[in-house]
């Protein structure tokens, strides 16, 4: 028997004996113990022979069974795990730390190289940011109404086709009184009106008929003054609420201008100049879709009579129950 | 008795020496037992078995911690070895450990208590 085969049997009786230490230990240190023995039984067997190396054996045996019961009583799997933790945390710094010293000795010797990286960097976040901007914006950002996760947009569709339909007035109350998922509903329709007010230029602008419920759906009230209540439903005056771009645009956001009588003339339904009740309404710009104003034009809400709504073309919202 | 709250308590042997042994250099383990044979004068000889359960502890403790000798190029026999490097924390153990043991010295030698005849 050589020397070689001599010490790679006590290794093999050496490895059998290690099985007594946690699994969690063996598995990370098991390797590291039978290099270190092979290295003293090659060590001993060297210097003094095959007594050395036996010797060596019998007491690296002797030394496992206190140590195996020490390594279990003081939970292997945990000092196993806690130093693998330890390791690998400092194992991934140190390569970040490489890989970084790497990168920037890279770029300082090929300046080329670091400009068109920069530029590509540049790029990338400037774009990557436009894109979420825009995805936030149109898709993300909630709208800026009271629970506005439960607001809806009812609207008619044709059963043959598919195809969206304009819905009715008349449509939008009998839903009201028909349904019992909905906590509100409110309606409305656009208008194109003309302030003619005298000694002002006629202004031709955007308006929108909503129905009296409309601000308290989406939680939202005037700036100045009030908005419209149920009376003003079924009968004169007409009554306004101006946006308040258009408050700020036309009449230089004058605070006197509530109760005033402003001279309007509906092109679409071809009446003749009215006087109606102003109050400034802020924020009604993104109150009605605002995404056919063009710069420079302002709208007015009026409120849509009752008795004109069943004749009336129309979108509905409305507002689902919680839960 | 400790002189602050801060100061680490005394090490035993094994430790003390296995941090000595990596102080200058970092070591695989049997490089360790080596020289912590060498540096002891023989007066401690470890074994595999309680060398890695103590390297264990020194590693949870973040006494010491894995080395990746990449610049070196080892062996295929040695690629698979562990190199093991002391910390700075556990340097300033280490430390904290020969002040104690020097002003042990100080101490013993005042009262009259020398080494050798």
């Amino acid at each position: 028997m050589n020397s070689l085969r001599e010490v790679k049997f006590a290794r093999r009786i050496y490895q059998r004996a290690i099985r007594v230490y946690p699994a969690a230990f063996r598995s990370e240190f098991g390797t590291g113990l039978l290099d270190t023995f092979w290295c003293g039984a090659e060590h001993e067997f060297n210097r003094r022979g095959s007594w050395a190396l036996a010797i060596y054996l019998v007491r690296c045996l002797l030394d496992i069974v206190p140590d195996a019961v020490a390594a279990h009583l003081s939970g292997g799997e945990a000092l196993a795990q806690g130093a693998k933790v330890r390791s690998e945390k400092g194992a991934w710094l140190r390569g970040l730390g490489q890989d970084a010293w790497y990168a920037a000795r890279g770029l300082r010797r090929d300046r080329t190289s670091a400009g068109v990286a920069v530029v590509t960097l540049a790029l990338g976040v400037g774009v990557t940011t436009s894109l979420f901007a825009v995805l936030y914006a149109v898709l993300l950002r909630p709208l800026a109404y009271e629970d506005s996760d439960r607001l809806v947009v009812l609207q008619d569709r044709s059963l043959e086709s598919g195809a969206p339909l304009r819905t009715t007035g008349g449509a939008f109350l009998d839903w009201s009184e028909g349904t019992r998922s909905m906590a509100d509903m409110a309606l409305i329709g656009g208008a194109t009106l003309t302030l003619t007010d005298p000694g002002e230029d006629p202004e031709r602008v955007q308006g929108s008929r909503i129905s009296t419920g409309y601000f308290r759906l989406l939680g939202i009230h005037p700036a100045l003054g009030r908005a419209f209540n149920p009376e003003e439903m079924r009968g004169s005056p007409l009554v306004l609420i101006l946006s308040d771009a258009l408050w700020r645009g036309r009449y230089g956001a004058d605070p006197s201008i509530i109760g005033l009588d402003l001279h309007l003339h509906r092109a679409c339904l071809h009446r003749k100049p009215t006087n109606v009740e102003a109050t400034p309404m802020r924020g009604a710009r993104s109150l009605l879709s605002c995404d056919d104003l063009r710069p420079g034009q302002a709208r007015i809400e009026q409120e849509t009579r009752e008795d004109n709504a069943r004749k009336s073309l129309c979108n509905i919202h409305s507002c689902s129950r919680p839960g | 008795m400790r002189n602050s709250h801060a100061d680490p308590p005394p090490l035993k042997p094994d430790v003390f020496w296995i941090l000595t042994a990596l102080a200058k250099d970092s070591n695989h383990g049997y490089a360790i037992l080596r020289q912590v044979e060498a540096l002891s004068s023989g007066q401690l000889v470890l074994r595999p078995g309680p060398l890695y359960r103590r390297l264990a502890k020194l590693l949870q403790d973040g006494w010491i911690a894995e080395h990746n000798e990449d610049h070196q190029e080892p062996s295929v026999s040695e690629a698979r070895r562990r190199v093991y490097r002391i910390t700075k924390r556990g340097r300033k153990v280490a430390a904290a450990e020969v002040a104690r043991m020097s002003q042990a010295v100080i101490s013993a030698e005042a009262v009259g208590l020398r080494s050798g005849p």
